[in-house]
Order: C-alpha cells, then structure tokens, then sequence
C-alpha cells in the first residue's frame, strides 16, 4: 500500500516538474479564488466580532437637562439603576464627556480649545444586560426617558439591528459568491489536468493495456489536483496574511471603530481554507475523468 | 503460467463470435479453440479480422456477439473493474510497438510490475532478467526513439513477458522489422512458447508461417482455415 503510495507520488512530482508552467498558473488561479474567498471570509469574521463587541457593550446613554444633576442629586442615578436589565450605571458630567472627547481626538483636540463653554451635557451611561434579549434595552431606553430631568437617550440598538441584517445579508452574499468561486476552482483544475492528461493519453492507454487498474491510472492526476489546491490554499493565505497586516496597522484601535482592534481568521478557519483548497483541487481531478468513453 | 494446467486444456476458447462496426461484419461466427502451449499463428490478407480478434481476445473492443473464454474466463462476464485483472493474464505485443516514449526501457517493462504494486527489489531483478532474455539489458536507461524498430520491439516482447502470462497476443509483431530482428522477435516468442506459454500470432507474411505448429486463417472475418493442432483428432476443426 505505502509502495503504491509512493509510486504515485513519485509519478504526480514527475508530471508537475514536466508540466510546471501550468501546474504554477492553476495554482495561482486558484490562490486568487482563495483569496478573494479568504478576504470575505476575514470581512465577516471582523464584522461579526465587531457586532459581537456591541452586543456585548450594549449601552444607553442617558443625557441630562442642564443642571438636572445639581437639582436631583443622585435621585436620577437610583432610578436609572432600579429599570430591569441595567447592570452598571456611571455618571459622565460634561467636564469629563469634554475630556474623554478631548483624549480621543488626539492630536486634533485644538479644535475644542476655542470652545466659550462646554456644549456636552451631564449624561449616565447604563450598561444593559443583552441577555435578556434586545427588548430590553428598548424598554430601558423608555423608562429611562421618562424620569424627570432626563433630556434625551440614545441607544444604538436600531441600528444595531441594521447591522446584523447587513452582516446577514453579506453573509449571504459571500457565500455564495464563495460557492461560485470554489465551482470556479474545481473547473480551473480539471481543466489544467485534463491537458496533462491528454498529453499523456497514449501513455495512459497503454497502461491500460498492460493491466493497470483505474485506481493506479488516476490516482497521480488526484495527487497532482490535491497539489494544485494546497499551493493555491497557501498562496491565498500568504497573501491574505500580508494584506491583513497592512490593513490591520492603519486601524488597530481606531476611534471610528470604538477602539476596535482586527482579527486574523482564526488557526481552524485557515486549516480548513486549507483543507477546502485541496478538495477544490481534488474535485478538479475527479471531474477530469467524468467522461463518456474515459474510463476504458 | 499455471503449470497444473495440463495442455490438453483449452486456454482459448470462441464460440460463434462475431464483431460488426455498423452493418459491416469485420468477424462473423468464428469458433475456435486455442490449447495450453500452442504456438498458432493467425494469418490472412489486410482486413481479414486478424486485429479485431486479438481486439477481442485482449478486451479492446467488445464482442457483438457470441462467447470468448480466456482461462475459462468468460469475457463477456468481465466486467470494466475487473478487466486490468484480466488483462495482467495475459501479454500483447503490437506492430508499432505502444512503447512509452518518455519512459526509459527499464521503466516501459517494469511499468506492469509497478501497475500490480509489486516489490521495488522484485521488481529490479524480474526486469533485469527479461531484458537479458531479450538482449537488451545494457539498453535499460535507454528512450525507445534511441532504439532501433527490432530492439523497440524486443522491449515490448519483454514488456509482454514480465508479468508471467499464459497467453502472448501478438498483432503483426514483425510488420516493421527487417527478418534479422523480425527472426529475433519470433525466437524470443518461440522461447516463450518452449516453455509452455501459449502464443497466438498474427501476420499476413506468409514466410513466417512455416515457424508455426498451428495455423487459423482468417477471410472477410470468417475462419476458412485450421490446420489443426498436433492431436489428430483436432487436425482441420473449424474448416
């Protein structure tokens, strides 16, 4: 068995030394798919763990009617803190809303110094449990509302929602456009074996002539559509890998994101990128040989 | 070659076996049997069927109709699966040789070994001995273009006879070569033969015939000729 093995790896390296030059152009054909796959595939793992985040942060913030805070005290914060689902409660007066403003805009916190006065107002921050389901927070945000000296909420719970279904929908989208790319690959390989295979048709006609079984006929043409997809699959990483890098310095902790830090595909996602870029190419060399007339 | 078969047995059998392309007979009813150790030579003018029915014989082309055995193998119950079994029963050696010219002749003879997953050192040392057997063992790392037409096919004869057939087709093996390598090829056959195997010759050139100890004609597809084997008894079946 592992001499029979052998012999056909032996015989896959033979046919991809002698047809290198296009053994190379499918592989990279299909590191193209693969990457093209791998970017939406590392736009959904970010946009999920950036819904995740929020999900995770869901925060309502509860503005203040000017001087409210001085008049009740901390009256407003024991309401806030007795509405079902809400988990921590924090004060952030204007002088500290304008100081966090101030440390986030970095290098162009100049713009706040011809500021005559504060224009933040007194505000709460209520952190909710998600837990309980997303009702929560709209009914929080409404009790909240209605305590007195209570000026404004905001929660971004709606367009969180507007976010999931867009992620959804990209989701969608990106599997399919993947499915279509893996059909792609499949046919890329098959073709690029099939022109191995023709050129060795008479060879492979004889083989079958002096006994040789389909298994021992096909089985380098597996090997060498395996190859194609694996070179392909870490090609793809390779360069996914880069890309990300470069990406990922200009928006680690981006203020825009909420200090959001990207992520690299997780070590299972890669291996199995990996593992789908070999049976691409193995379903390449498969389709190869579905022919009237080619099993004979 | 299964020595407890005794030659009495017949190795090939065909009844009423007839192949047609179209409307156009190319074998029509030939009955025939081939014994253990016979040395037949099948001969008759260009399109008499000679090739279809080593075609036949070798599972190339299927019958239309009637019934082929092959070591009482009915080929017709051999199904797409098991034909690379079937066919490693047997040797077959072409006009225009079938070498693989990107192979060495090392590689072109051991490639039936290697196809049935025997042992590297068995390998080295079965190949070694059939191309001494057929002079071509210092012509081992050799291409077969570099070759001549006699010693391509010596490379082929010695392909044939690697995997211990019983039977060796031959189809106008010595329709290239000049009678110097075409007498080599027949001794190397001949040998083959002395040893017990069986061997069903094609060829339309009627000097080789008197080599034979049997000889089938074929015309338009039919068998008008048996010459019988040495039993009595046989002489003139099938006329």
């Amino acid at each position: 068995m592992m001499r029979m093995a052998a012999n056909h790896f032996y015989r896959a390296v033979a046919d991809v030394r002698e047809n290198l030059g296009l053994h190379v152009l499918a592989a990279s054909t299909i590191g193209l798919i693969f990457l093209l796959s791998g970017t939406f595939a590392l736009a959904l793992e970010n946009l999920s763990a950036l819904m995740e985040r929020w999900h995770d942060n869901a925060r309502i913030m509860v503005y203040l009617e000017d001087g409210a805070a001085d008049e009740a005290g901390g009256d407003i914060g024991s309401a806030l803190e007795k509405i079902p689902g809400v988990t921590a409660v924090d004060f952030i007066s204007a002088k500290r809303a304008l100081e966090e403003l101030s440390g986030q805009l970095g290098a162009q916190a100049g713009v706040l110094e011809g500021l005559e006065e504060n224009p933040l107002p007194d505000a709460y921050e209520l952190t909710v449990d998600l837990s309980l389901g997303a009702e929560v927070v709209r009914t929080a945000a409404r009790m909240a509302g209605e305590i007195p000296g209570v000026a404004d909420v905001e929660y971004g719970q709606a367009w969180l929602s507007r976010f999931e279904v867009f992620v959804r929908l990209f989701r969608v989208f990106a599997l399919s456009l993947g499915i279509l790319l893996l059909v792609a690959g499949v046919f890329i390989t098959a073709s690029t074996i099939r022109l191995v295979l023709y050129n060795r048709a008479e060879e492979i006609s004889i083989m079958r002539l002096v006994g040789a079984t389909e298994g021992f006929i096909r089985a380098p043409f597996y090997i060498q559509g395996a190859f194609q997809g694996l070179a392909g699959g870490l090609l793809a990483l390779a360069l996914l890998a880069i890309l990300y890098a470069a990406a990922a310095s200009g928006m680690s902790g981006s203020m825009v994101l909420g200090g959001f830090s990207p992520r690299f595909l997780p070590a299972w996602a890669a291996a199995a990128g990996l593992v789908l870029a070999c049976a691409t190419g193995l379903a390449g060399a498969a389709l190869t040989f579905v022919r009237p007339g080619e099993g004979r | 070659m299964d020595e407890h078969d005794s030659n009495t047995d017949p190795i090939i059998r065909m009844f009423s076996v007839g192949k047609y392309y179209g409307s156009k007979a190319a074998l029509t009813g030939v009955t025939l049997d081939v014994f253990r150790g016979e040395y037949v030579f099948l001969t008759g003018p260009s399109g008499a069927g000679k090739t279809t029915l080593l075609k036949l014989l070798y599972m190339a082309e299927p019958m239309t109709e009637g019934q082929i055995l092959i070591q009482g193998m009915n080929l017709s119950r051999i199904n797409k699966k098991r034909m690379p079994y079937f066919r490693r029963k047997i040797g077959v050696v072409f006009q225009d040789y079938k070498l693989i010219t990107t192979r060495t002749v090392y590689e072109n003879v051991a490639l039936v070994l290697l196809a049935i997953g025997a042992d590297k050192k068995y390998i080295k040392k079965k190949v070694r001995h059939v191309l001494s057997r057929v002079g071509l063992e210092d012509r081992m790392n050799a291409y077969p273009p570099a070759l001549s037409g006699g010693e391509q096919q010596r490379v082929a004869v010695a392909r044939a006879l690697c995997g211990n057939p019983a039977v060796v087709l031959a189809d106008e093996p010595t329709g290239n070569l000049d009678s110097a390598s075409a007498g080599l090829v027949l001794d190397l056959l001949e040998g083959f033969n002395a040893q017990g195997g069986t061997v069903l010759l094609a060829t339309h050139d009627e000097s080789l015939l008197r080599r034979a100890s049997r000889i089938l004609s074929l015309e338009a597809g039919s068998l008008v000729l048996d010459t019988g084997r040495e039993d009595p008894d046989m002489a003139g079946f099938g006329q």
